[in-house]
């Protein structure tokens, strides 16, 4: 018992359990969209397109998140536009997008006369660094966008897989779809500034995938996707404690321990 | 199956939270004062002031890019452990602010430039900077490349020492003294050597801008700046690597100067076009593992050093 509780005597290690657990829970079951339409590389891009934002806000001394989160609707948003009716892809679209928003980020940093250390890396966060208004702030809106997500879970997989269904039943798909991407544009963001770039990313795109090696329905999709999403982050921090090693990482590696143990069970059975 | 483990959870962390309700928040198991410093060269400068009564610790390793940092849980356990914490200021902790912040644990927090005038970036064309005094509205951090600047740093840190643990006060004082001597000599002996480089060669050409307060003591003229900026996410346009290449021709500056973990392909560059030296061995933010900058003073001599010999 003191082996699970020494390293909760501590408050940044309680915080950071807490975040990496809402999350883990809130990326693994956006993820589930995310792997089955295809974005994986989302979190990574959206990373970088918020760029041109937090230099908006910086500049006209504004709340660097939320520049960063109204930069990353904008971007959203533009990804839906041209991938209306599959004009493009959706992961081209991201694709583009995200070097454009990079870019155009970087050439406003450049032409900034500042100190300023790293404006990206300021909302960055470290699962360490946590602090009690991170919490509340990615407590709150993980328990917005899940409640949207319940709300709306059978437009959203109508949506996703029977376009045909979509049209017969008159669902607004296109808005449903765009409110989708903003849902996962917000995500990732608060992702970020809470736990960092890194985890952010993987735990939207792992734990998803793990899930689907086991279930191809999208509800038990989610679930699975959300258990493994949790325990990862609970198992990797532990690991990150008693093997001293950067907590993201070791939660990132975890996550992918078990994507590998999916893919072995599903072999096996196959087999 | 999930819920069985939500409610585990649930226990884990009302039981943690019971406990540390309980008083056995984290306390150094032997008492002992424990010093932390975020850098290197905070810690060499503590560690002076403090002398054999405490042990001052760095959180950051030696030589390492603050940005490439990432803390592991040992690490943040020292920050909450820590009863006195020193930093610089100036924003130049930004990168393991929100560890600071919210690491938890009781301790004094120090910033070594209190008191001191940051100075501000020079060419502002005023376009973006509307609305001085904003929370990131911060000058340039590098004051301890000026140990005249550093004295402030050692009262500050010496009067920090004394609030924790007033029973060394005379111990702390003593040790300032001596070291604010040593701080003054190292002054001297760096006019002593910048006197050999001609006036008209005390030309500086930088990464970024982290010498200003260095150049303003000692007579240097900062020509230009690369990176016209502190933000590595920041790169140069090609206009200004021509202004750069046009500034180090005209003024006949012989060399560029650059921190040991900065990037050196454009000042490489750089100096192809021009036919000058770099220099990129300077340290300006780290101590090293052993010579040649094991200490602070010997880091200022190592950095003085190569400057004087590039430009002599």
């Amino acid at each position: 018992m003191t082996f699970l509780l020494e390293p909760l005597t501590y408050q940044f290690m309680q915080r950071g359990l807490l975040a990496s657990v809402i999350v883990g829970v809130l990326c693994a079951v956006m993820g589930t969209y995310v792997v089955l339409r295809g974005m994986a590389f989302l979190g990574d891009a959206m990373a970088h397109a918020i760029l041109p934002g937090v230099a908006i806000a910086y500049i006209f001394k504004g709340d660097l998140l939320i520049g960063a989160g109204v930069a990353a609707v904008v971007v959203a948003l533009i990804i839906g536009f041209f991938s209306k009716d599959g004009a493009v892809k959706e992961d081209t679209a991201i694709g583009i997008l995200f070097a454009a928003a990079l870019s155009l980020g970087v050439a406003l940093i450049s032409t900034m006369q500042t100190y300023a250390v790293d404006l990206s890396h300021i909302l960055f966060g470290n699962v360490l660094g946590v602090s009690p208004s991170d919490l509340w702030l990615i407590g709150g809106l993980s328990f917005a966008i899940l409640l949207i997500v319940a709300v709306l879970f059978k437009p959203f997989l109508v949506i996703s897989f029977d376009p045909v269904l979509a049209a017969t039943l008159r669902l607004p798909a296109e808005l449903l779809r765009n409110l989708m991407l903003v849902l996962l544009a917000l995500t990732v963001v608060v992702s970020l500034q809470t736990v960092g770039v890194s985890l952010a990313a993987a735990m939207l795109v792992t734990p998803a995938a793990t899930a689907y090696l086991l279930t191809r329905r999208l509800l038990p999709m989610m679930l699975v996707s959300a258990l493994i999403g949790a325990l990862s982050s609970v198992i990797g921090l532990y690991l990150s404690y008693y093997l001293n090693i950067v907590s993201g990482s070791a939660i990132v590696l975890t996550a992918t321990l078990f994507f590998l143990l999916g893919f072995l069970w599903k072999r096996m059975k196959s087999i | 199956m999930k819920k069985i483990f939500n409610s585990i959870f649930v226990i884990l962390i009302l039981a943690a939270l019971f406990l540390t309700g309980c008083g056995s928040a984290p306390q150094s198991s032997d008492g002992a004062l424990r010093v932390l410093t975020s850098t290197t060269f905070l810690a060499d400068i503590a560690q002076n002031v403090a002398g054999d009564r405490v042990q001052v610790e760095s959180l950051l390793p030696v030589g390492i890019d603050p940005h490439a940092y990432q803390a592991s849980p040992s690490d943040v356990a020292k920050i909450s452990e820590s009863n006195l914490l020193i930093i610089n200021g100036m924003e130049y902790e930004q990168f393991i602010e929100s560890l600071l912040e919210n690491a938890g644990g009781e301790h004094l927090v120090i910033k070594a430039s209190t008191g001191l005038e940051p100075r501000q970036m020079e060419e502002n064309d005023g376009e973006t900077e509307s609305g001085a005094g904003s929370e990131h509205e911060a000058g340039d951090p590098h004051m301890w490349l000026d140990p005249n600047l550093v004295i402030t740093y050692v009262e500050n840190i010496r009067d920090g020492l004394i609030e924790v643990d007033p029973g060394g006060a005379e111990i702390y004082k003593a040790n300032a003294d001596a070291y604010i001597s040593q701080l003054k000599d190292l002054d001297a002996w760096i006019v002593e050597q910048v006197n050999s480089v001609p006036a008209e060669r005390r030309l500086l050409v930088t990464n970024h801008e982290a010498l200003g307060y260095f150049a303003e003591r000692y007579g240097f003229e900062v020509v230009d700046t690369i990176l016209p900026s502190f933000s590595s996410e920041a790169s140069a346009s090609a206009q200004e690597i021509a202004a750069a290449v046009e500034a180090v021709k005209s003024s006949g500056a012989p060399a560029i100067f650059l921190g040991e973990v900065e990037n050196a392909d454009l000042a490489n560059q750089i100096a192809e076009e021009t036919g000058v030296k770099v220099v990129n061995d300077l340290y300006l933010e780290s101590l090293t593992d052993g010579a040649p900058a094991a200490m602070y003073i010997d880091m200022m001599k190592h950095n003085v050093m190569r400057i004087v010999d590039a430009l002599k």
